[in-house]
């Protein structure tokens, strides 16, 4: 399951769904436009909030390590999607917070390499449990 | 954050709730105002590609 294709069922659980890249509203722009997304992106392109989330700058084995380069030969066998150009520091990762109204984090996956990504599965569950 | 350090993520958002980003749209969007009337799932990218 893509990220975006599961808005109905954040939706259904209460919750909204913000996706946040680095460079600009019009790059953003043309991300939602290529991939088909409707949810909301946010464009951070002196990445702030990514420091602010305690995001990790990956150190070159977080990127080339074994692993990483096994894991992302099965992703794209798998959903036969390849990377394209990298927009913005390509040493920058991702994660994902669920926060709740009072400002608490129940929940977060902050990527520990290049790899390492929660599962649009894996925070959908999240937030059921956070919101139940 | 240095390279190679462990991510770091918060317990509480207090600390992103008054950064503005604009949205694809160039719409100026304060981050806390994301849920504070619901919960939100925040999903960092790696990048646009």
């Amino acid at each position: 399951m893509q990220l975006h294709c599961a808005r109905s069922e954040f939706e259904a659980a209460g919750t909204s769904l913000v996706l946040i890249g680095q460079a600009t509203p019009r790059h953003a722009a043309q991300f939602r436009r290529r991939q088909g997304i409707q949810v909301p992106v946010l464009a951070d392109k002196d990445r702030v909030s990514y420091k602010a989330a305690g995001a990790k700058v990956a150190g070159v084995t977080d990127l080339f390590g074994p692993k990483v380069v096994a894991k992302g030969a099965v992703t794209i066998a798998k959903q036969r999607v390849v990377q394209t150009r990298t927009i913005g520091d390509a040493a920058q990762l991702g994660g994902a917070l669920v926060v709740m109204p009072d400002g608490s984090v129940p929940w977060s996956h902050m990527s520990r390499d290049a790899g390492d990504n929660a599962s649009p599965e894996e925070i959908l569950a999240a937030v059921r449990d956070a919101v139940a | 954050m240095p390279a190679g350090r462990k991510p770091s993520p918060p317990s509480r958002a207090d600390g992103l709730a008054e950064i503005v980003l604009p949205d694809h749209e160039a719409h100026d969007v304060r981050l806390g105002d994301l849920w504070s009337e619901r919960p939100v799932a925040l999903v960092w990218l790696r990048h646009y590609g």
